[in-house]
């Protein structure tokens, strides 16, 4: 790859340093034996995988897309499409249309399904990608918002492909907390490396002045559509694992509310870093649950409180507090390493690893 | 037969001209896209309920009221401390306030949406040849005429809307002639609630019930119509939202039967192209960076 022996450290570095403590987490997690908590720390892990396929494109670019959760979307329903048992398939999909009978032939196992889902949703990203990814600014918001609307109708009312808006049934359960750690290790590493190489640091120049790098020959729709395309499949990971761990859902399950989340929870942890994407679901997932106990069984002196709604109605203040008090998000959008090289007293090289 | 649904789509498409325009109004002067709108909106439909025993004249002042109050409260408290931040954070903290007022509302009104008793009055039919008209659409479009004339005139003849004007120019050089930028955004945000009280009982009078979603589908309209017509531009936005409602009604109308549960996609995808041609929108007002 050509890449120099002080960015394979420095990769590393990112890398170890972000997901050791979430393997030490799920390892801990694992250890307590309770089923729920397993399950949380799974769930919050796939989301993980999302946000950092929403970092990919968003963080380094600094254009926003509201679309990471249809890839998302596009990823689980394809992954269940293939790994559905041969045997249920015609009762499930009796309508299928002609172009897609072979869909009902045959069925491959899970892991496959998944890296084949994320192919798919590459291709798709990497298609629709090149018009998008000329948007910037609200323009852009509103493309993929619209590209989201789009996907969600299509799944909600293509019923003899995705059951329209019943239900998604029969997909293979296999998603379990470590195939959730190995999916955010892959996430993590493959994001950390591609804004180390070229064609991050050229998107990262665009999103610090689009001007000055045209100037020096960046072509910023072509960096634009590789971290678009890169962070759609990162999401589209995310999906499938998802897909597999909640075995039915429906577009309901990827709709705006997620969407949302996941936007807040990058935004929080502070854009524009990887390390900030991994913080702010972290706070925000814990903080989630925290709530969520408060909510359903009380917790210690605080009484149960039966209000359906009132953990979103929190959640959503507390984010709008940090948002008021630190804009930037928890991070200020630095990576973990910069407080090491600061430790270490080192000049403090802030562009080196953003 | 095609007459009919051409005047059905002019009554969808005046009522979206409306909701984008209170949206476009707060961009133009803050750049904020404020996705909280749509929830301004939906608190105007519970206010409504709870004033609907009450003579036309309160319910009508009391939900414009409620939901100014609101609306101002949201500028003071959320998006005063952000207004310097980036465009992303702005809309973000919008997002998370619209969060907030939603479940605020779902916890207060609870998850089943609330019936709201019909304005028997105001669905009237009246026929001009075979020509069907009911008095909501004349009502709709009547207001959204005079809602645009009004806002026409305050940002024309008025002391506070040649400030509006002058900040949505430019805000720096604005305050050094001496206008003061927090009473002239403080005032947008009046201007935008009134305009979202007046779309909440347009929308909720031909609707059964309002629900603590109710805002969602209302502020994506508008956000998209805003966008597509030009931002900073209110002629652009009124024409933007007016597009939405006119091709979305005309859709529903003219594809065959099998097509018709696809009318959202295919409208969305016409937004994508319209965004791609003119991603300025379509009328772009000078010096607005998107």
């Amino acid at each position: 790859m050509g890449q120099s022996v002080a960015t394979w450290r420095r990769w590393a570095w990112l890398t170890g340093l972000l997901v050791i403590p979430l393997i030490i987490l799920a390892v801990l997690v694992y250890l307590t034996g309770d089923i729920s908590w397993i399950q949380r720390a799974s769930s919050a892990l796939i989301l993980m995988i999302i946000v950092v396929g929403l970092h990919t494109f968003s963080g380094n670019s600094g254009v926003i897309s509201f679309a990471s959760v249809a890839f998302a979307m596009i990823a689980a329903y394809t992954s269940a499409l293939l790994t559905i048992p041969v045997e249920q398939k015609p009762s499930l999909f009796p309508d299928l249309p002609f172009f897609l009978e072979w869909l009902a032939s045959f069925s491959v196992p899970v892991p496959l399904g998944i890296l084949m889902a994320v192919a798919f949703t590459g291709l798709i990203a990497f298609i629709v990608g090149i018009p998008l990814v000329r948007l910037s600014g609200l323009a852009a918001g509103i493309g993929t918002l619209a590209f989201l609307v789009v996907v969600t109708v299509i799944v909600t009312k293509w019923k003899a492909v995705t059951r329209g808006e019943s239900t998604m049934v029969g997909v293979p359960k296999e998603t379990t907390l470590w195939w959730a750690v190995v999916g955010i290790a892959i996430a993590i590493a493959i994001a950390a490396l591609y804004q180390m190489t070229r064609r991050g640091r050229r998107l990262i120049a665009s999103r610090e002045d689009d001007k000055a790098a045209m100037s020096i020959g960046i072509s910023i729709p072509i960096e634009r559509l590789w971290g678009w395309t890169l962070g759609c499949a990162i999401a589209g990971l995310g999906g499938a694992l998802y897909g597999h761990y909640i075995a039915t859902f429906s577009a309901t399950t990827f709709g705006f509310a997620l969407t949302f989340f996941t936007v807040a929870m990058l935004v929080i942890g502070g854009l524009g870093s990887l390390t900030g994407a991994v913080v702010g679901v972290l706070v925000v997932q814990i903080l989630a649950e925290f709530l969520r106990t408060i909510e359903t069984q009380g917790l210690g002196p605080i009484p149960m409180l039966e209000f359906p709604g009132i953990t979103e109605m929190v959640l959503a203040l507390i984010m709008l507090l940090v948002l008021i008090l630190r804009p930037a998000g928890i991070t200020g959008g630095r990576e973990i390493t910069t407080w090491f090289r600061r430790r270490k007293s080192a000049p403090a090289a802030r562009g080196a690893s953003t | 037969m095609y007459l009919q649904y051409i005047i059905d789509s002019i009554g969808t498409g005046s009522l979206y001209a409306l909701m984008t325009l209170g949206l476009a109004l707060v961009f133009s002067v803050m750049g904020l896209m404020n996705f909280a709108y749509g929830q301004l909106v939906m608190i105007g439909g519970f206010a409504m309920i709870l004033l609907r025993s009450q003579p036309w004249w309160v319910l009508i002042l009391g939900t414009v009221v409620a939901v100014v109050i609101v609306s101002l409260l949201m500028e003071r408290l959320a998006f005063r401390p952000v207004r310097t931040a980036t465009a992303m954070t702005m809309l973000i903290t919008s997002f998370a306030l619209a969060q907030l007022l939603q479940q605020a509302a779902r916890v207060a009104f609870g998850a089943n949406p609330r019936p709201l008793e019909q304005f028997s009055e105001l669905s009237v039919q009246y026929t001009v040849g075979d020509l069907y008209i009911s008095r909501m659409t004349l009502i709709t479009v009547t207001t959204t005429l005079v809602s645009v004339v009004v806002l026409a005139l305050l940002l024309k003849r008025t002391n506070i809307g040649v400030q509006l004007r002058a900040s949505t120019e430019d805000v720096e050089m604005s305050k050094l002639v001496g206008i003061r930028s927090n009473r002239v955004i403080a005032s947008a945000f009046v201007i935008s609630g009134v305009l979202a009280a007046i779309v909440a009982m347009l929308f909720f009078s031909t609707r059964t019930n309002v629900s603590w979603s109710s805002g969602e589908s209302i502020v994506l309209i508008a956000f998209v119509g805003a966008v597509i017509g030009g931002l900073g531009s209110m002629v652009g936005a009124a024409l933007g939202g007016f597009l939405m409602g006119f091709t979305y009604t005309m859709l529903n109308a003219l594809l065959p039967v099998e097509l018709r549960v696809f009318a959202d996609a295919i409208l969305y995808t016409l937004v994508i192209v319209v965004l791609l041609i003119r991603p300025a929108g379509i009328i772009a007002a000078k010096g607005v960076r998107v």
